[in-house]
């Protein structure tokens, strides 16, 4: 599953909520960049605006 | 006051008494269309041509369908409007990449200034994984098309002068409304509730979700047929369509049906006689298709009588698509 959904949006929430569940998420990042690296997430602002949130703080984005 | 009872009787009557009226005298019918807002041509052109497989020369192909009408896109802006719903290992809910391709490279060629991919997908709203997984990703890297997400396009309001769907008018993506032309580029595909997804029912993708919300449900509320004509009636934009014909989809389209080679591109300036061919080509009644029988009143011409195959024979190509038991109609020609 996680080498064919390639897409900015989807690897960001899976990075989101497996870092909740307090998972490694480590695999999740080098994804993340490559797909950043191959399609620059189509220059869509609310994709790597979540993409940032993602590998910036990732969990504490969900913690009140 | 009014009471409860009072109430309701009340309703009543005042729901019941039109209806009442309306069966003790004929009533004068409301045209569905500003007569004066449409002026049909008396004749349109349409072109249907061979080609047998992806694999083939599509770009000469796509050329020589282009040149059979009088398209100038010389320092123009062309956007193309693929179908482009939903990820499909088999390729065949989408418009092939390989005729985007051939397309991008045929207006390119033709000396088009700029050439935007756009789509607004009814199904899928993560179109980073739409693009890269049906393989158009990679042709709009070779090609350096830029591609617009229309669900998320800055959009304005235009009025629409007929009233089929109740809709005053829609919002039209910036990107759409700013373009010399537009292209539609379908696939030739039955549809569960429309009959055939074709070029018209294509311009349901330019409807930002983002405005009507996901998958566009008020467009499906008031009326799949009507709101294909008050969409296609209301876009002020000029317009060509490129039929996807080499693989349709036959049966329950336009995700779930089954592949079906017809081995035909096929091109056209009015929607209406390309739908009607393209409804001809499937062995499908084009006058059977609400929303084809409607627009062909004002928006094009639908009866084979007007429409000149400028292009190879429409006979030449016909399959017989299989359709859902409920659209059997369709089978039954006028």
């Amino acid at each position: 599953m996680l080498a064919q959904v390639h897409s900015g949006l989807s690897l960001s929430w899976s990075l989101l909520c497996f870092s909740l569940y307090g998972q490694d998420v480590a695999e999740w990042k080098t994804w993340l960049t490559k797909s950043y690296e191959n399609t620059r997430f189509l220059d869509e602002t609310k994709v790597i605006a979540l993409a940032l949130l993602a590998c910036e703080s990732e969990a504490a984005t969900f913690r009140i | 006051m009014l009471n409860r009872r009072q109430l309701v009787i009340s309703s009543l009557a005042a729901s019941l008494t039109p209806l009442l009226k309306g069966c003790a005298q004929p009533q004068p019918q409301t045209p569905r269309w500003d007569r004066t807002a449409y002026r049909k041509s008396d004749r349109s052109q349409v072109a249907i041509l061979s080609a047998k497989n992806y694999d083939v020369a599509l770009k000469d192909i796509v050329m020589r369908g282009l040149k059979l009408f009088p398209l100038d896109v010389q320092g123009k802006t062309v956007v193309l409007k693929p179908n482009l719903v939903e990820y499909d290992p088999a390729g065949v809910i989408n418009t092939h990449p390989a005729v985007i391709a051939a397309a991008l490279d045929a207006f390119r060629s033709l000396g088009a200034r700029e050439i935007f991919v756009a789509e607004g997908p009814g199904h899928r709203r993560d179109n980073e994984y739409l693009l890269t997984a049906s393989g158009l990703y990679p042709v709009l890297k070779e090609y350096r098309a830029r591609y617009i997400d229309l669900d998320n396009d800055d959009a304005r309001p235009f009025a629409v002068n007929s009233r089929f769907s109740g809709f005053p008018g829609f919002y039209f993506p910036e990107t759409i409304v700013k373009a010399d032309l537009v292209v539609s580029m379908l696939k030739l595909k039955t549809h569960h509730w429309a009959g055939a997804t074709l070029a018209m029912k294509n311009m349901f993708g330019i409807i930002s979700s983002a405005i009507y919300g996901w998958p566009k449900n008020p467009l499906h509320w008031a009326g799949i047929h009507n709101s294909i004509v008050d969409i296609n009636s209301a876009l002020p934009v000029p317009r060509f369509a490129i039929v996807d014909g080499i693989v349709g989809m036959e049966g329950n389209g336009p995700i779930q049906g089954q592949a079906k080679p017809c081995g035909v591109l096929v091109f056209g300036d009015d929607f209406v006689a390309v739908d009607a061919t393209a409804a001809r080509l499937m062995t499908l009644e084009p006058r059977q298709i609400e929303y084809l029988a409607n627009a062909g009143q004002f928006l094009g011409n639908i009866t084979q009588e007007r429409i000149e195959q400028i292009g190879e024979r429409l006979e030449t190509f016909r399959q017989d698509f299989a359709v859902i038991p409920s659209l059997h109609q369709l089978k039954t020609f006028i």
